[in-house]
């Protein structure tokens, strides 16, 4: 294993996905988010006038000396600009964000930033389920993939995941409802099977626990793993907590570990997996940090603030360092008692969302 | 000829009487109709738990009786008003901002007063302190002096995108009167378009202070001026230009703000701060703003001072305060000469600490003592309202 070959995506997309302590990741990252920060300068003018902000043209947040230095960029400027660092006649695949209201982040990948990152996905993810694929059922609809206007984060989230398994059953019609038969019939086909089930919470809770509940329908599955994601915004609504979530699943599922996963469209690719321990893991090509909401410094581990998520894959786009609006804290780096290095962390909720947006606007 | 005000469409009426819907004489300045809308500002100042609000007990404030008789007698004067009364008042149709809260009840007590017919739309997503006002409304309509108001004032609460309500309102009034912004207007604009109308797009505002005076008081001042509706009124100061202040004097004004901010009102929240982030970083990606004196050492950040944030700047265009959106960000530059603030159309208010510089100002659509920018005058952004609304049919429609 080399270190120091950060600009080597054949070589360090090889790194042990939760393998590398801190000081090792540092040696990688700090010169990986450098040149990203550099290249990005080069080749996106807006994210170089964002560096040239503090005034300097040649700007000393290109060269940190720690990784949790560099500079990010606010999640929301993903919606308002076309931010790219590769011309109009690279752009491979536009990535749409799944927001229901106000504008979605556009996000542009050329044929290497998509490869590389659904390697990347690839290697997390196998850590998880193993290397061998898995009999699947994905608690949505077929329907769901099927959107012309561009792809969305949920159409890429469930194609991203049904590669990782086989004999595909969607669990939900075109209008969201449980197909019974089916389930009934793939469970019975894989019951003695590792089944990989995969969904969004919300509609993994509603649609599908809530459903087979209502029809006093139990399974008895072995080893099987459930992933899910997406947020817990609706899931507060109704009162469920991570814990409830859990119970109830292995209640009406049988043996199923559940991992919750924290990941966006900003920085596909890269995601979060949430451990034995329910805490969210940073896979090797990825820090985080956590911010005051005032004053923007860092905060110690333990401290509620604004989550900066550091990822070494955005290379099309300057999504290397970004500013998210979710609040989160971090517990450790390290020394999760799991055993998988790197910072391990837990998600508070988002900022609640101002509701007048700019000046004076009468027309919505 | 009279509109039907019903509608199909999901229209709530949070406020209309049935008498409204009738044809009501034209009444401008009369004295039974200037006690109905001083009435309004005694049963508001009357409630000691709307001290709190100060945007509201400054609209009281402005209605007050003495104030009120004032202008009674500048119009009655006129030789305007008189050929109006016993006529029939005329219709006008405010739409009001979603931002500022309080707007919507000067323009159509303004016009109530000379002798129209109004109906003001609200948006659903209208703040908390329009709702408190529609309610105090009903509440002082149903009392004896009241009643006479509610003939001449409806509210009316619907999505901008139900249209045809939008066009039927537009039918019904001789006189539509919109509160920016400016895809607002353009939108509007576009629903019966031969409406006449007046219109009140973006604007924006800033401060120019030498703090000659007391500190701590120019701080109060320009606290009243910059807390109100989370910065986002057109007459909100949304940078300060410093005329040759040096710069511990600034400190020093920063250190008062952050003292006196504990117990100033306000409603900015853990949002709006996270707003002032994503602003700074958007006017630097679209606008190129430059921080002044940055040590290099962290990427670019405002200065937190309580709810407020604040950065200084190398230099203000424009286009910069022109994209600024409210959520208490002041940003601040240098300046040794009153011209370096740059002329543009959309520049409404300079606000003063130092009355001898509004003979040299020739920017902006007025000049106003700092803790005033936010006060209510019948001259609004360069348009006579009482004009305006005195005589409806005076204004040109789009086409003619």
């Amino acid at each position: 294993m080399q270190i120091d070959d950060y600009n080597n995506a054949a070589v360090f997309s090889q790194f042990p996905v939760y393998g590398l302590n801190s000081v090792q990741k540092q040696a990688f990252l700090q010169q990986r988010l450098n040149w990203l920060t550099h290249h990005h300068a080069a080749h996106c003018p807006e994210y170089a006038r964002l560096l040239t902000c503090i005034g300097e043209a040649n700007s000393p947040m290109c060269n940190i000396e720690h990784i949790e230095q560099v500079p990010p960029v606010a999640a929301r400027l993903f919606k308002d600009y076309g931010l790219k660092s590769i011309k109009d006649d690279e752009v491979f695949r536009l990535m749409r964000s799944s927001g229901t209201s106000g504008r979605q982040s556009q996000i542009y990948l050329d044929a290497d930033s998509a490869k590389l990152q659904s390697q990347i996905l690839v290697k997390t993810l196998q850590h998880w389920l193993g290397k061998q694929r898995r009999p699947m059922l994905i608690i949505d609809a077929k329907e769901t993939m099927q959107n012309k206007n561009g792809m969305s984060a949920r159409a890429a989230g469930l194609q991203g995941m049904s590669f990782f398994g086989r004999n595909h059953c969607y669990a939900l019609d075109e209008n969201m409802q449980l197909r019974i038969d089916e389930v009934k019939s793939f469970i019975e086909r894989y019951h003695n099977q590792q089944i990989f089930i995969f969904g969004f919470t919300f509609i993994v809770w509603q649609q599908f626990i809530q459903a087979l509940q209502s029809l006093g329908l139990k399974f008895n599955l072995q080893q099987a793993i459930l992933i899910h994601g997406g947020g817990w915004k609706k899931m507060q609504q109704q009162a469920v907590d991570d814990k409830t979530f859990k119970q109830q699943i292995n209640a009406q599922l049988g043996d199923v570990s559940v991992h919750d996963y924290y990941g966006m469209v900003e920085q596909t690719g890269t995601i979060y997996m949430q451990c034995e321990h329910g805490h969210l893991h940073c896979p090797v090509w990825s820090d985080v940090v956590v911010r005051d909401i005032n004053s923007l410094a860092q905060l110690k581990n333990g401290q509620q603030g604004l989550l900066q998520v550091n990822s070494a894959l955005p290379t099309s786009y300057p999504g290397h360092s970004i500013l998210t609006e979710d609040l989160a804290v971090i517990h450790g780096e390290d020394d999760c008692p799991c055993g998988r290095l790197g910072k391990y962390f837990t998600l508070h909720g988002r900022v609640p969302n101002s509701q007048v947006r700019g000046c004076s606007d009468t027309f919505s | 000829m009279t509109h039907s005000l019903k509608f199909i469409e999901a229209v709530k009426w949070p406020l209309k009487t049935e008498n409204f819907a009738n044809p009501q004489n034209n009444l401008a300045w009369q004295n039974k109709l200037v006690e109905a809308v001083a009435g309004f500002s005694t049963f508001i100042l009357k409630q000691a738990e709307l001290k709190q609000f100060p945007e509201i007990i400054a609209l009281a404030y402005w209605f007050r009786p003495a104030h009120l008789k004032q202008l009674q007698a500048e119009q009655v004067a006129s030789d305007k008003v008189r050929p109006l009364v016993g006529k029939t008042a005329g219709k006008v149709f405010h739409i009001a901002p979603a931002n500022v809260d309080t707007v919507f009840l000067y323009s159509a007590l303004l016009s109530v007063l000379c002798g129209n017919q109004n109906i003001v739309r609200i948006s659903e997503r209208s703040g908390d302190i329009t709702r408190m006002l529609v309610e105090l409304l009903k509440l002082y309509c149903q009392s004896p002096t009241g009643k006479l108001l509610a003939n001449y004032l409806a509210v009316a609460e619907y999505s901008a995108q139900l249209e045809n309500v939008t066009a039927q309102l537009s039918r019904w009034c001789d006189l539509r009167v919109i509160w920016g912004g400016d895809q607002s207007i353009a939108a509007i604009s576009q629903i019966e378009p031969n409406t006449k109308q007046i219109e009140f797009p973006d604007r924006y505002s800033v401060a120019l202070l030498s703090l000659n005076k007391d500190i701590k008081q120019t701080a109060q001042q320009f606290l009243t001026d910059v807390l109100p509706f989370n910065q986002q009124a057109c007459s909100s100061p949304k940078a300060i230009y410093w005329l040759n202040v040096p710069e511990e004097k600034q400190q020093d004004f920063w250190s008062n703000i952050e003292n006196l901010l504990p117990n100033s009102r306000n409603q900015l929240t853990m949002s709006n701060k996270v707003e002032q982030h994503i602003l700074l970083q958007k006017l630097a990606v679209e606008h190129g703003i430059e921080l002044a004196n940055h040590t290099g050492k962290s990427f670019a950040k405002i200065k937190s001072i309580g709810p407020l944030g604040q950065c200084k700047v190398k230099k203000l265009t424009s286009e910069m305060l022109a994209a600024h959106s409210g959520n208490g960000l002041v940003l601040q530059t240098d300046i040794d000469d009153v011209a370096a603030i740059t002329s543009n159309e959309k520049l409404q208010s300079v606000i003063i600490d130092d009355q001898t510089l509004s003979e040299t100002l020739y920017v902006g659509k007025r000049s106003v003592q700092i803790g005033q920018a936010l006060a209510f005058d019948t001259v609004w952004d360069g348009q006579n309202l009482l004009e305006c609304f005195i005589n409806t049919t005076s204004i040109n429609s789009p086409n003619s």
